[in-house]
């Protein structure tokens, strides 16, 4: 039996208006996500990754195109439906963390429980805890995200993006707003989830570093989405980070 | 679908309660005050209208009460005649007839008596036509022997008519039927008889009962060579509509403050969750963004209000219990009325005015966070 890919975008455009004018956000992107496998998404400010990863994160309907996510098309998916395919299959780790400040880390990891989550409440704090402890937070789990840094509030993003075992998690700009050291730490959790857990990772990305560290490149050139070769990218060893982001931004 | 969902979302809701605890009192003392008082002024209309009708029912009649007048001249014996006007008014008559005697008026000549003119007796009937028991306690008694043609009636026949007696039979004293026959002697008009009816509706029935009671006693006129349309006299024994009109007005004025509270209430609660929908944009776009429908956005906005009036209408009830004693002494000392600001048959009332706030308050917050974009609201966060 061939396994579907987790996410599937054929054709897919998205047109939306700024003011008076109709931007073109994608261009008729296509492309698989293989279950467990990485990803990466490099390309400019304003080259449409933030619309991709909308797309894929099930919050926009494009504008032409299929989208279908474990076989499923959600074109023609209920509202209602899109929201539990989005709590059941995918997890997104947004790029300024959107954490709640009142609540707890295990508070904030524990928040998709609340809209359709088989577990019971003890069983989703231990998932919550075991989460946390995965990626390193074990001691920091009553502690709210303001009392955290910024490599802190990444890791509950990321720990709340997997609570429902999601078989995608979306990391939008993981590392933009951490220090090379954190980053890196980051990078190793986003992609030892293909192997640890089955989940397939896209990362969208200025960072060439974190990018070459996924199976599968790809940049994203004024709406277009294309492969990227091993050969085009900056050398893992060569080009660091800072190297990466004057070349692409 | 998950079981409790409901019960998650709620649990959600209260812990975005303790964000602000402040707010959270405040509304909630906002909604008690609201309750407390649309319960008081409720309480108040319903003493007001019991207290009024009551008095309005002894001075005027009560609503939809007609004096059944047969003729004089009929033959027939009292019973045979009441079985009768029963066969005819049995349609429109809400309660059990209520008939009495009408005797001539007569003229006392012994003092003090001599000096008052004209006296009119009754004789209180039963249901049957017999003359029912007198009941020396339900009036006034005279304080000295009436002397009727000669006659001596001691005080102890006679008593001072009820004021609903007067209202309904028309006359001051009632007299002790042992008495009657010979007081019915006094004059050479014959005593009459009085039935009178009550169908406990407003709107007048005068011809519709008058009809139906020719109908009845044709026999009777024919009898008694009597034109039938002449056979009976039916008039109103009630009166005062305007007295009931304000009455009502009372209640109708009482039961708009009460809900006018409410409102004002259930508007301060909508514009609070106003604000809070405007705070808890990006929350609520969160929560579509991790999965959460549109009716779970539109169940956290509801139980964030729910949570407020049930605080709210629970502090209303505690206060009510608490200040019960006083209240009562209030309406005693005040109204001359029994208040009692809680009771079972509030509770519809109370219902009705928390699904009120609710919807009011609610809706339209639910349904403004239910059109929200999680896109948007997260990229302008």
């Amino acid at each position: 039996m061939t396994a579907f890919p987790v996410v599937r975008l054929e054709q897919v455009s998205v047109r939306y208006q700024v003011g008076s004018e109709s931007v073109l956000g994608l261009d008729g992107a296509t492309i698989d996500i293989a279950p467990g496998s990485s990803m990466s998404v490099v390309g400019r400010s304003g080259s449409g990754k933030s619309t991709l990863v909308s797309v894929m994160s099930l919050l926009r309907r494009p504008t032409s195109g299929k989208v279908l996510v474990d076989g499923h098309d959600v074109m023609a998916m209920s509202d209602a439906h899109l929201a539990r395919l989005r709590a059941r299959s995918v997890g997104t780790v947004f790029q300024s963390y959107h954490l709640d400040d009142a609540f707890s880390a295990m508070d904030n990891v524990m928040t998709p429980w609340y809209f359709g989550s088989p577990l019971t409440r003890r069983q989703a704090r231990d998932r919550a805890a075991s989460l946390l402890e995965l990626l390193g937070m074990a001691d920091l789990t009553r502690r709210r995200p303001s009392e955290m840094s910024g490599g802190q509030r990444q890791r509950v993003a990321i720990a709340r993006a997997l609570f429902s075992g999601p078989r995608l998690l979306l990391a939008d700009e993981p590392t933009g707003n951490l220090d090379e050291a954190t980053a890196g730490v980051i990078a190793d959790v986003l992609f030892s989830l293909p192997s640890q857990m089955g989940t397939a990772v896209v990362v969208v990305t200025h960072d060439h570093q974190v990018s070459a560290r996924a199976e599968r490149r790809t940049r994203l050139v004024r709406g277009n989405l294309s492969e990227e070769s091993a050969e085009a990218l900056p050398s893992e060893h060569g080009l660091g980070r800072a190297a990466g982001a004057t070349s692409d931004v | 679908m998950y079981r409790w969902r409901w019960l998650r979302l709620l649990c959600l809701a209260a812990q975005n309660t303790a964000r602000s605890k402040l707010k959270f009192v405040l509304l909630a003392t906002l909604v008690a005050v609201g309750a407390l008082v649309f319960l008081s002024v409720n309480e108040l209309a319903r003493a007001s209208e019991d207290n009024l009708s009551e008095a309005i029912d002894a001075d005027l009649g009560t609503a939809g009460t007609y004096r059944v007048t047969p003729s004089s001249g009929l033959e027939a014996d009292r019973s045979g005649l009441l079985e009768a006007i029963q066969a005819g008014i049995s349609t429109y008559a809400n309660e059990s007839l209520q008939a009495a005697l009408t005797l001539p008026p007569l003229q006392p000549d012994c003092p003090p008596y001599e000096q008052i003119g004209e006296v009119h007796l009754v004789v209180i009937l039963d249901q049957s036509g017999e003359f029912a028991t007198f009941d020396r306690g339900a009036g006034v008694r005279t304080e000295a022997d009436l002397c009727l043609a000669g006659m001596v009636i001691p005080q102890s026949a006679i008593r001072t008519a009820s004021p609903r007696e007067k209202v309904l039979f028309g006359t001051s004293f009632v007299l002790d039927p042992a008495y009657a026959r010979a007081a019915g002697l006094t004059s050479a008009v014959p005593a009459g008889l009085v039935v009178i009816v009550k169908t406990g509706k407003v709107e007048d029935q005068t011809d519709a009962i008058r009809e139906s009671l020719i109908a009845s006693l044709t026999d009777f006129a024919l009898r008694s060579g009597i034109p039938k349309e002449g056979v009976v006299v039916v008039s109103r024994a009630d009166s005062g509509e305007a007295v009931r009109a304000a009455s009502s007005g009372i209640k109708l004025v009482y039961s708009l403050i009460g809900w006018g509270v409410l409102l004002v209430s259930g508007l301060g609660l909508l514009v609070a969750e106003l604000i809070v929908l405007r705070d808890r944009t990006w929350f609520f776009g969160l929560t579509r963004a991790l999965g959460a429908r549109r009716q779970d956005v539109a169940w956290l906005v509801l139980c964030d209000i729910a949570l407020v009036l049930v605080v709210g209408f629970g502090l209303a009830v505690l206060l009510a219990l608490a200040t019960e004693g006083a209240v009562s002494q209030f309406g005693e000392a005040a109204f001359q009325v029994d208040l009692q600001i809680l009771q079972p048959s509030m509770l519809p009332g109370l219902l009705a005015a928390f699904l009120s706030m609710l919807c009011l308050a609610g809706g339209y917050p639910a349904w403004r966070a239910t059109r929200l974009d999680p896109l948007e609201v997260l990229e302008r966060r």
